[in-house]
């Protein structure tokens, strides 16, 4: 299809006019040509201005509610297949840093969970899911695109891989690590979220074991939609207030073509 | 709560992180329109609602699929939207059963959501103004053929067999049709 050919059909494309074989032509031949596709942008926007002449009517707020359920529940089911499947994680706000590990099974676990320890709530949460904390989140950990992200190794860990999910309804914050060396004494490993001011949260400190597998559990509070990257740097025993060390993995939630030279790393 | 001085670009892009504090400042801004183009096609609330719930979950799942760099949101939302809407008449059928469509909404009958953002509000009902405008100065025949074509889903050829006019006169409307409303909503623009 030349040019010419494209600009007698891209009205009638616009309105959704065409027969589907017309469609696949002309739309082959925008996906080649920039200034036909700059032409079909125009029209597209011209017909759709079509849409409000049609007589503006406000869908019942039963609508709503249905809406914003099923988009909750794809968040929870996304955290993967099994006895969670489409279940929300009822993840008590609140689950106790040290009695899980003690009584739960979480022992590999790192923990950087601000929240107030109650160990009933901790002992309620794992009885009502019908789960262990553990499973939760490897289930967490396991979930679909929409809520984990693979760190990558940049520089020095050649070999590590890491995996980071998360569950805004529930504010939690899990990263499981593997391949990566022992820490030097006196020396730990830090997850950072970068925010789209280049500024980094930290999300806690973890150590690994003699696999070089390392796992931490993190609450997740406030912007949470500004996160744009996330990194493990390798910093002082503690941990550190500041990114100090270089970052050892990380992961970038932004598509490549919209990351400045720097990759988006402050 | 969203800051209302988001482009629903950034609050798309939010999307690919489940944020669901965007996706539903995204709803509040548009579901109305959504819902709106969908009636128009379909003509029967419960099968309006159906295709609005389908436009945004197919957004919450597949954010990616909005491409920035190819037109604004809105123009891809209410393709989206009126695609959507051709193919539940279609799959429908003579299941589909049409209504006596509500009155339209008055300025007081407007939900919470657009008296959160009442700017938006009143920019929708200028562009509003200025489309219809722009449409009724187009001849009748030139009126008619968009209209069957956008909202009635009916290709040229089917539109040329429903008013019993040659192929060619129906493409020529609609090329005349699309140029003069493209030409006016520019001039309302630029005033």
């Amino acid at each position: 299809m030349t040019c010419e050919e494209l600009e007698e059909r891209l009205d009638a494309y616009a309105l959704g006019a065409l027969d589907a074989e017309e469609v696949r032509a002309v739309e082959a031949h925008l996906s080649q040509c920039g200034r036909c596709a700059a032409e079909a942008a125009d029209a597209l926007r011209a017909a759709s201005a079509l849409a409000l002449t049609a007589p503006f009517l406000q869908p019942r707020p039963a609508l709503r509610e249905r809406v914003l359920t099923a988009a909750r529940r794809d968040v929870a089911a996304a955290a993967g297949p099994g006895p969670l499947a489409g279940r929300r994680l009822a993840w008590a706000k609140g689950a106790a840093a040290v009695l899980l590990v003690a009584a739960l099974g979480l022992g590999s676990w790192s923990l950087a969970l601000r929240r107030d320890v109650d160990r009933l709530e901790a002992e309620n949460a794992a009885l009502r899911s019908g789960t262990t904390p553990a499973a939760l989140v490897a289930a967490l950990l396991a979930g679909g695109e929409a809520v984990t992200w693979t760190l990558e190794a940049a520089g020095p860990a050649a070999g590590a891989r890491g995996v980071l999910a998360w569950d805004p309804e529930q504010g939690l914050c899990a990263l499981s690590v593997d391949g990566l060396p022992q820490p030097p004494a006196g020396h730990v490993y830090q997850l950072w979220l970068v925010k789209d001011d280049g500024s980094a949260v930290s999300m806690g400190t973890f150590t690994v074991d003699a696999d070089g597998t390392g796992r931490l559990l993190s609450t997740l509070g406030g912007e949470f939609g500004r996160f744009v990257a996330a990194g493990v740097s390798l910093e002082p025993a503690g941990g550190n207030s500041q990114r100090q060390g270089a970052m050892i993995l990380r992961a970038s939630f932004r598509r490549p073509e919209e990351e400045g030279a720097s990759g988006g790393w402050p | 709560m969203t800051d209302p001085g988001l482009r629903d670009e950034d609050l798309v892009a939010r999307l690919r992180w489940r944020d669901l504090a965007a996706f539903e400042a995204l709803y509040d801004r548009h579901a109305a329109l959504v819902y709106s183009v969908a009636y128009r096609v379909v003509g029967n609330a419960q099968a309006a609602e159906d295709v609005t719930q389908e436009v945004f979950l197919r957004l919450w799942r597949r954010p990616e699929l909005f491409d920035g760099t190819r037109g604004r949101f809105t123009t891809w939302l209410l393709s989206v939207a009126r695609n959507r809407a051709v193919d539940e008449v279609r799959s429908l059928g003579r299941r589909l059963q049409h209504e006596a469509p509500p009155p339209e909404a008055g300025a007081q009958e407007l939900g919470d959501a657009s008296a959160a953002d009442p700017e938006l509000e009143a920019q929708l009902a200028l562009e509003r103004e200025a489309v219809r405008a722009a449409l009724a100065t187009l001849p009748p025949e030139q009126q008619e053929v968009l209209l069957l074509a956008y909202f009635g889903g009916l290709t040229q050829q089917e539109i040329a067999q429903r008013l019993g006019q040659p192929l060619g006169t129906v493409k020529t409307r609609i090329r005349l049709g699309m140029k003069k409303l493209r030409e006016r909503l520019r001039r309302a623009v630029e005033t």
